[in-house]
């Protein structure tokens, strides 16, 4: 079930209706029961997995618990959690793409190789479903939480619906324990709520759909694009994405939010970000920080020589790369991050010697604008890999995005034949704009809600319109499914 | 409790701009959906309208139909309830709703595209999309289409789409709403409407442009799915049980198609099959058509409708008696004759009706009668020195100076007295262009 479709329109009211009516200690189960419903809409059989996941999780955390004193029995629980939710992960989503490489090799060693297809459907939303389920494993195994002995409240953590199947990937600490808690009705909250999950609609349908039609008709046919048709291409890329993922955490974060319960921060207006390093301290910070905290840090870290650091750190980003898809565009594009991530930390003592030499003063807006921009030309340099379907179409559009000889396509008029026309391409603008000023606030650490709440009617009211009306109106090219539902 | 009212409200006042749409589409579906849909409104009002006329012959099919059958031609009392995109599916609907408020016909024409057997491609877009249909006759689709898992119907969440189309959400007519832009399509539509009147249902290729001949087809496969077997069969099922002559036309294709010998053995055998199963009913293949006759690879033009309407006329004879032009035919046929765009079309336009074509050209002017050789200044049209006289002295009409090799070519309706086309042709063997 979509977030823009209708079936979730009728969904929310009935569930959010539901819930308050009902008494409390039965409140947990109906949010069970109506998040399996929302997975089940896709493919009623992939419930089990999901159900797996979580009755392995669970088992994991009870027997930690009862083991505790005994590490190596502990060690033992925890690789089991890790190899059995792995190993769903690995046969549902990447045993087709191994064989597709082993294959490969063996063609090109011109060895005689049957290689299997499995017919597989992958299902929606298993990276983030089993990577929240098994850092509760990784958090009991610390002692950072106790084991959870209600299954159904467990049950409830690793499938709660709002942020089932994009995240953000909710860690127990703060999502379980929330669960613990009786919610009643509080206007304010679910007002706040509600404009919250508007504001997603808007990013989602008015922003990222729109670039979204661009985007699909270039990289569709990018052979007989080139030029500036593919840095627009690639530019507006960056945007749906961006408003696309977040677009979908903000709805996650206000259906939540209605139904009393706070997720996490997944962006931080990371092209704003002036490193690299910053990006990712921005972007999809759920997965990010489930990386470092899971993956980078027990790998050693930043501890140990500066080689095993770069180690670590590229095996991170080779993860995060296949965890978002696999295919070889998905991992380059991981390791083209970790290598970014090296090459500015080999590259920073040489600069700040520059800019001192140079005396450049680097607290001041224009530097910090430069940063913003190289930071986003490498970031979108990258997201073309991600984009693509393959390395060879993604090394022909980068090679073919530099030949400049239609920089006249803004003036021209022949920026409308890109698949959006001129009203689609204003409103596109106009909602640009309105993200632009909205990113500018929060970067200030304005809380928008808040001083939105406190303007005059009439200006909240012609904000709160003009959204509505351009949702609206983004009805008829929406439809897209969220990009990060493939992972 | 209080706050639950207050949120609701402000909810609904936050949502307003939405809501003001959404009573829109509700409300006024003539003023912004695309010119097509007016002709579905149009067939549903008909059909579930009791009259007083009585209609002896029905035309049922899809776009190759509708553009095919002209009732203004065939005769008075018949009319073409064909629709574009539809199959035998909506068709076994469409003739239940016009028994439910008629009297059964004599005759029922019915006539689809090959494709219309495979698959519903227009279910979602044109069927749902409309409002044509009653919930209750959808729902029996749907759950039909289930029996035989019919996908171009079962998409991946039908009934969410049944209901967003059902509940005329803003997302299924968003589309049309911006292009049509508000109430911007209202008196385009209601024209539309007034033209189905006239020329009792046909709507497609009215006013349409020719066919360039396109690329060589071949068909070596004729089939029906199971799902268009069903609906086929109580299409039949239905004109029988009403005592309705069942004839079954395969229409003429332009000369770039032909039909394998394995095509004209699986379409025989399927038909003689049905043949045995519904005694009484007849089969036809009319064969090819010169691709002037059509609009594209599909479609009879204006002028291919004329010819086959003819011809199925003179097949028939029995189901068309001959009969004066009424009123209605003569203004159908004169909007027809309006949309010609070869000179020697109108030649058969004309033929066996009473009008008058005007020749001129630099040598001077001739005139063809469409009864024969009545003459034209018995009637009281006089032509002098280029001057092209009505009865009325003062109501004269002056033709223009030809051009060297040009031909101004006059229809005059005998019926309404009237001149009822004009245009200017350069002669090019038998062939009359219009002239830039």
């Amino acid at each position: 079930m979509l977030f823009h479709s209708a079936g979730f329109l009728l969904f929310f009211p009935v569930v959010v209706l539901i819930y308050f009516i009902i008494p409390r200690k039965i409140r947990n189960l109906w949010l069970l029961l109506a998040s399996y419903y929302f997975y089940m809409c896709w493919n009623a059989k992939y419930a089990l997995l999901l159900l797996t996941s979580t009755v392995i999780t669970y088992v994991s955390g009870i027997l930690l618990h009862r083991a505790e004193g005994r590490l190596a029995l502990k060690k033992w629980i925890v690789a089991g959690s890790f190899v059995l939710n792995i190993g769903i992960l690995f046969y549902y989503k990447y045993i087709n793409f191994l064989l597709g490489l082993l294959g490969d090799l063996a063609r090109t060693l011109h060895i005689e190789l049957q290689v299997p297809v499995f017919d597989i459907l992958l299902p929606v939303g298993i990276s983030f479903y089993i990577f929240q389920a098994l850092s509760y494993t990784m958090d009991v195994y610390r002692g950072d939480i106790y084991a959870e002995k209600n299954f159904f409240r467990y049950a409830l953590f690793v499938s709660f619906f709002p942020q089932l199947v994009a995240g953000p990937i909710e860690r127990s600490k703060n999502l379980l324990k929330q669960l613990a808690e009786p919610k009643s009705f509080d206007y304010e909250r679910v007002r706040e709520g509600l404009l919250l999950m508007l504001w997603g609609y808007f990013l989602k349908l008015v922003i990222a759909d729109r670039c979204a039609v661009l985007v699909n008709t270039v990289y569709g046919d990018y052979t007989s694009y080139h030029g500036f048709q593919l840095v627009l291409a690639n530019v507006l890329f960056a945007v749906q994405i961006y408003g696309d993922f977040m677009g979908y955490s903000v709805i996650a974060k206000g259906a939540a939010k209605v139904l009393g319960y706070e997720l996490m921060e997944n962006f931080s207006q990371p092209y704003f970000a002036v490193s690299i390093r910053e990006f990712w301290r921005r972007w999809h910070i759920s997965l990010s920080s489930w990386l470092r905290d899971y993956l980078y840090i027990p790998l050693g870290g930043s501890r140990g020589t500066k080689g095993k650091k770069y180690r670590n750190l590229m095996i991170t980003f080779l993860v995060s790369g296949l965890w978002h898809g696999a295919n070889l565009t998905f991992v380059f594009w991981g390791a083209l991050h970790g290598l970014y991530q090296i090459a500015e930390e080999l590259l920073t003592p040489v600069c700040s010697r520059w800019i001192q030499r140079l005396r450049i003063r680097t607290e001041t807006f224009s530097f910090r604008c430069l940063q913003c921009l190289k930071t986003f030309f490498l970031v979108d340099l990258a997201w073309i890999f991600f984009r693509a379907d393959t390395l060879s179409s993604a090394a022909v559009i980068l090679k073919e995005s530099f030949n400049w000889s239609n920089t006249g396509l803004l003036l021209n008029g022949g920026v409308y034949e890109l698949g959006l026309d001129e009203r689609n391409l204003s409103i596109l603008a106009l909602a640009l704009i309105a993200l632009a000023i909205h990113s500018v606030m929060k970067e200030l650490r304005w809380n928008v809600q808040e001083r939105l709440s406190r303007q005059n009617a009439v200006f909240r009211y012609a904000l709160y319109w003009s959204a509505v009306l351009l949702i609206t109106f983004s009805l008829d090219i929406s439809g897209q499914e969220f990009i990060y539902f493939q992972f | 409790m209080k706050n639950v009212i207050k949120l609701l409200a402000k909810g609904a006042l936050v949502m307003l701009p939405m809501l003001v749409i959404y009573i829109y589409i509700w409300v006024s579906p003539m003023a912004f959906m695309d010119e097509e849909i007016p002709h579905y409104l149009w067939n549903k009002e008909k059909t579930n309208t009791p009259e007083d006329r009585y209609y002896d012959t029905i035309i049922l099919g899809d776009s190759i139909a509708n553009a095919a059958y002209m009732p203004e031609i065939l005769s008075e009392t018949t009319i073409n309830l064909s629709l574009g995109g539809m199959t035998p599916v909506e068709n076994y609907y469409i003739l239940q709703d016009w028994l439910s408020s008629h009297s059964a016909p004599k005759v029922c024409y019915i006539s689809f595209q090959d494709a219309h057997f495979l698959v519903d491609d227009c279910f979602w877009s044109r069927t749902m999309y409309t409002h044509r249909f009653r919930r209750e006759q959808i729902r029996e689709i749907i759950r039909t289409a289930e029996v035989y898992r019919e996908h171009s119907i079962l998409t991946e969440h039908y009934w969410m789409d049944v209901l967003s189309y059902e509940l005329r959400l803003p997302n299924k007519y968003m589309a049309s709403l911006l292009n049509g832009g508000f109430n911007q399509r209202y008196e385009t539509n209601k024209e539309e409407q007034r033209l189905d009147e006239l020329h009792g249902g046909r709507y497609i290729a009215r006013d349409a442009k020719g066919f360039d001949g396109g690329h060589k087809v071949v068909l070596d496969e004729f089939y029906v799915n199971p799902l268009f077997e069903d609906y086929y069969r109580r299409l039949i099922g239905l004109c029988v049980d009403q005592g309705i002559q069942v004839r079954l036309v395969k229409l003429p294709h332009p000369e770039n198609v032909s039909f394998t010998e394995e095509y004209r053995t699986q379409f025989y055998e399927y038909y003689e099959i049905l043949k045995q199963d519904y005694p009484g009913i007849t089969v036809d293949w009319i064969p090819t058509y010169q691709k002037e006759c059509f609009v594209d690879e599909n479609h009879l033009s204006n002028y291919g409708a004329l010819c086959f309407s003819s011809e199925i006329r003179k097949l028939y004879p029995e189901d068309f008696p001959d009969a004066p032009l009424n009123e209605q035919q003569v203004a159908a046929v004169n909007d027809s004759i309006s949309y010609v765009r070869r000179g020697e079309e109108l030649f058969d336009w004309i033929a066996g009706r009473d009008y008058t074509l005007f020749l001129r050209d630099d040598e001077g002017v001739s005139s063809v009668s469409g009864l024969g050789d009545s003459g034209v200044q018995e009637e009281g049209y006089v032509l002098e020195n280029g001057l092209f006289l009505k009865r009325e002295p003062n109501e004269a009409w002056k033709w223009g100076e030809p051009e060297m090799g040009e031909v101004t070519m006059v229809v005059v309706d005998h019926y309404n007295d009237q001149v009822v086309y004009q245009q200017s042709f350069w002669r090019e063997k038998d062939m009359y262009l219009i002239a830039e």
